[in-house]
């Protein structure tokens, strides 16, 4: 069957200050295919999209829809276009109703009025259609993560779309709603649906699409069919060397309980008391990686928060290192040995506005040498840094630039060595590859597992199912504030997504 | 009931009326900049600035319409600077609104200065609004009393924050409005026009800002005096959180405020004993009360003071 060409990008260019984020981008997608557009963080997929969708504009190159030139590219004129975008953090405003959301921008037939009665008739058409039921009198705030997903897909069909594209789909979902996506993906497809599907997940390009373009570094790499390619071709052509599938962890030699929790609980009394944390109980070893794994806001910041010290348990014990440390400052679980690397690089971790130098020592200013009575000892401080940026190979033209001119996984080097550095025992870890490419994210995972062989204990909390799997010796499984189960890394993928979507619930002793 | 207490009573209400307006106005212009995402700090400086042109033009021409006219442009104007500098240049939209408020204070006392006094050293007075003339309804007990001897300002004012409320729950136009600023990339998205909306907020808000202080000058005291609007401008910004950004909570807030006001005044009359400096305070402390949260959980809009960039 001969295909047609739905839509083309001719050598799209796109500067960002300082970065090319396009170069030269040449790529066509067949009407009524799933085209998966993969590569990592920072290859240039979303800013495409984005230029399409006219949220960017392109600084060279030209864009045919339908073998037409498609110029003044604006999300208005993307929809009248018939070009839906789902984006990665959803267009959705939660204390709007859903109905609300849809006909945002739309046209009332009977101006100025709402006319909310005729519209939901029109939803409900087009939802019948597609097969998709929705309360449309429900705030989107009320509804889970799935459903507001499902929300956006039905607001780009009802506003015409012939062509959707996904951005990161599934990296809010469970591994069940993904699929469930993946199901009303293709019941779209067949009903005539042209799909673009970004993602640096290579099962899920793998599963869903028909092809496959490869983007690295803002190029266009290779478009093959996904009959003719395999996980392997696709990893090399997307990172541009070979990957480690899995790592070489060493025997565990598991030391004494570093840190212990008994039965943490956390009440949010500024909000009808709701529990965000139900008796919590866990323990770490030394020498050993524990993993929680969860899908986002089920209780990991709280967790991280409490044992870190920042916030206090409403109630329930914690012991480190033997001492009840459930009323300790952070500043005393530091002194203790504790390091934690938080999820929010850029917020919680590093001062964005201050040097390389400054971030190094925030935890640590106070000490000798760094501080001399009471003045800061800045040729000290000079130094260290430069030998912490030299031993963790953090690429800064110098130590004294402000951290917010860094890459992400540069400034997460930065974080790691400033931890590394202190005499650790105790190591949380939040998200520590959230948003790196995979060089970072293998470092990383390698600073980690060093780690557990130096016989430091480390409790890792992360939403990347892999990456709990990967490293952890136990994985305990998070949902709505609860350990709902534990598995080791012998346990299906799919058995720890019923977990992780509070589906299969066991009790969990110490 | 007494006659003496339901005088008392009638006057008492028919003043709290009156003194809500010159917040009412202010109150939904800031109400609309802040839904749009903008905050209009500068709303005393364009109260202000209504009150003297308004007062000023009145005078010169002898047309309370042409001073409205004046205010309205002299606010809009303020208000167009305030957009332009927090919505294209995305300077700190609480700089540029203190700025106003100087300025203005400044600016109008100079003005008021080189206007020259009439024989005794007074100011010349301003022709004010009529009264509204209702006919044989005005001589109905109690109601004509309160609710039907104001001038047409008032009655303007209370039908804005119906129309405001209209537009926004129940027009396309409001919902997206709000959208703009609940989240202005969703609005963009959509394909509304993010900007626009914006600048049109903060004008509007700005014209009904003058218009408050218009009120003062053109239906109550007839002169301007330095400062006269006496931080309502800033109390306005109070009531639209004690109104948890809803008009018509906005209006009851005005209400109250405007009932205190008035109350510290017959409390003034009745020489309770208490110094009158302590009574004058009465509107202030209710407005901090306000802002410290005794209506529960006031959500305001998400984008509020967050300028828009796009790429």
């Amino acid at each position: 069957m001969p295909e047609e060409i739905y839509l083309s990008f001719r050598d799209i260019r796109k500067i960002f200050p300082g970065v090319v984020a396009l170069d030269g981008v040449n790529l066509d997608v067949y009407r009524g295919e799933i085209h998966a557009l993969l590569g990592e963080n920072g290859a240039g997929k979303s800013t495409l999209m984005n230029i399409l969708y006219g949220l960017y504009h392109q600084d060279g190159g030209e864009i045919f829809l339908k073998g037409e030139k498609y110029e003044h590219n604006t999300p208005k004129n993307a929809i009248l276009h018939g070009i839906g975008m789902i984006h990665q953090h959803f267009m959705l405003i939660p204390n709007f109703t859903v109905l609300e959301n849809i006909i945002l921008g739309q046209t009332s037939p009977n101006p100025p009025k709402m006319e909310k009665e005729y519209f939901r008739k029109e939803i409900f058409k087009v939802a019948d259609k597609f097969g998709i039921k929705i309360d449309l009198d429900l705030l989107v705030e009320e509804v889970s993560v799935g459903m507001q997903q499902k929300i956006e897909i039905l607001k780009a069909l009802y506003k015409g779309a012939e062509l959707l594209i996904l951005d990161e789909p599934t990296s809010v979902l469970t591994p069940q709603e993904s699929q469930e996506l993946f199901k009303m993906l293709d019941d779209l497809n067949k009903k005539g649906t042209t799909i673009i599907f970004i993602s640096h997940k290579l099962n899920e390009v793998m599963q869903i699409s028909d092809r496959i373009s490869v983007l690295r570094d803002g190029e266009l790499i290779a478009t093959v069919s996904k009959s003719e390619t395999d996980h392997h071709e696709l990893s090399k052509l997307m990172v541009g060397r070979e990957v480690e599938e899995e790592y070489q962890k060493e025997e565990a030699k598991y030391g004494e309980d570093v840190l212990i929790l008994e039965k943490i609980s956390l009440i949010d009394h500024h909000n009808h008391d709701r529990r965000l944390l139900k008796e919590i109980s866990l323990k770490v070893c030394e020498g050993e990686i524990v993993g929680i794994a969860g899908v986002d806001e089920n209780g990991q910041k709280e967790l991280a928060e409490i044992i870190s010290g920042l916030r206090k348990p409403s109630s329930g014990k914690i012991s480190m290192f033997g001492r009840d440390v459930t009323h300790a400052t952070t500043h005393q679980l530091i002194e203790m040995g504790m390091s934690y690397i938080p999820a929010d690089r850029r917020n919680e971790g590093l001062v964005l506005e201050f040097s390389v130098a400054e971030n190094t020592i925030l935890e640590t200013n106070y000490q000798k040498p760094f501080t001399k009575g009471i003045s800061l000892q800045k040729s000290v401080i000079t130094k260290f840094a430069q030998d912490l940026v030299r031993e963790y190979d953090v690429r800064t033209p110098s130590v004294n630039v402000p951290v917010r001119n860094l890459s992400g996984g540069n400034q997460q080097k930065v974080i790691i060595g400033r931890e590394f550095s202190k005499k650790t025992r105790f190591l949380l870890v939040v998200q520590p590859t959230w948003g790196l490419d995979v060089g970072a994210i293998e470092y990383v995972h390698h600073k980690l597992l060093e780690a557990r062989e130096k016989g430091i204990s480390v409790l890792l909390i992360s939403t990347d199912l892999e990456e709990v799997r990967k490293l952890s010796d136990r994985i305990l499984v998070i949902y709505e504030g609860e350990i709902v189960g534990q598995a080791d890394t012998r346990t299906s993928v799919s058995e720890i997504g019923l977990m992780m979507a509070g589906s299969k619930k066991q009790t969990v002793s110490l | 009931m007494d006659a003496a207490l339901l005088t008392t009573l009638t006057t008492w209400l028919a003043m709290s009326i009156r003194m809500s307006v010159p917040l009412l106005f202010p109150s939904l212009g800031g109400l609309l900049a802040q839904k749009a995402g903008v905050y209009n700090f500068g709303l005393e400086g364009m109260m202000l600035c209504g009150a003297f042109f308004g007062y000023w033009v009145s005078n010169k021409t002898g047309s309370p319409w042409l001073g409205l006219l004046a205010a309205i442009i002299s606010g809009a104007l303020l208000a167009l600077l305030l957009a332009f500098t927090s919505i294209r240049l995305r300077v700190s939209q609480l700089v540029i609104g203190l700025g106003i408020g100087i300025f203005s204070l400044g600016f109008t006392g100079y003005l008021f200065r080189l206007v020259p006094s009439e024989a005794g050293g007074v100011a010349p007075a301003a022709p004010l609004f009529p009264k509204v003339n209702f006919g044989a309804l005005r001589g109905i007990p109690f109601i004509g009393d309160t609710f039907l001897s104001h001038d047409w300002m008032v009655y303007a004012a209370y039908g804005f924050a119906a129309i405001i409320a209209w537009f926004f729950y129940r027009t396309t136009a409001g919902l997206n409005f709000r959208a703009v600023g609940e989240n202005p990339q969703v609005a963009d998205t959509a394909g509304i026009n993010v900007i626009l909306y914006r600048y049109l907020a903060v004008i509007i808000s700005g014209a009904l800002a003058a218009m408050g202080g218009a009120y003062l000058t053109l239906t109550q005291t007839a002169y301007f005096t330095e400062n006269i609007t006496a931080g309502r401008g800033w109390i306005a910004i109070s009531a639209i959180i004690l109104g948890k950004f809803n008009p018509w909570g906005v209006l009851l807030a005005c209400l109250l405020f405007g009932a205190a006001d008035s109350g510290q005044m017959h409390l003034q009359f009745m020489e309770v004993g208490i110094p009158y400096q302590f009574l004058l305070m009465v509107p202030y402390i209710m407005a901090i009360i306000a802002m410290t949260g005794v209506v529960g959980k006031v959500r305001s809009p998400a984008a509020m003071g967050k300028p828009y960039a796009k790429h």
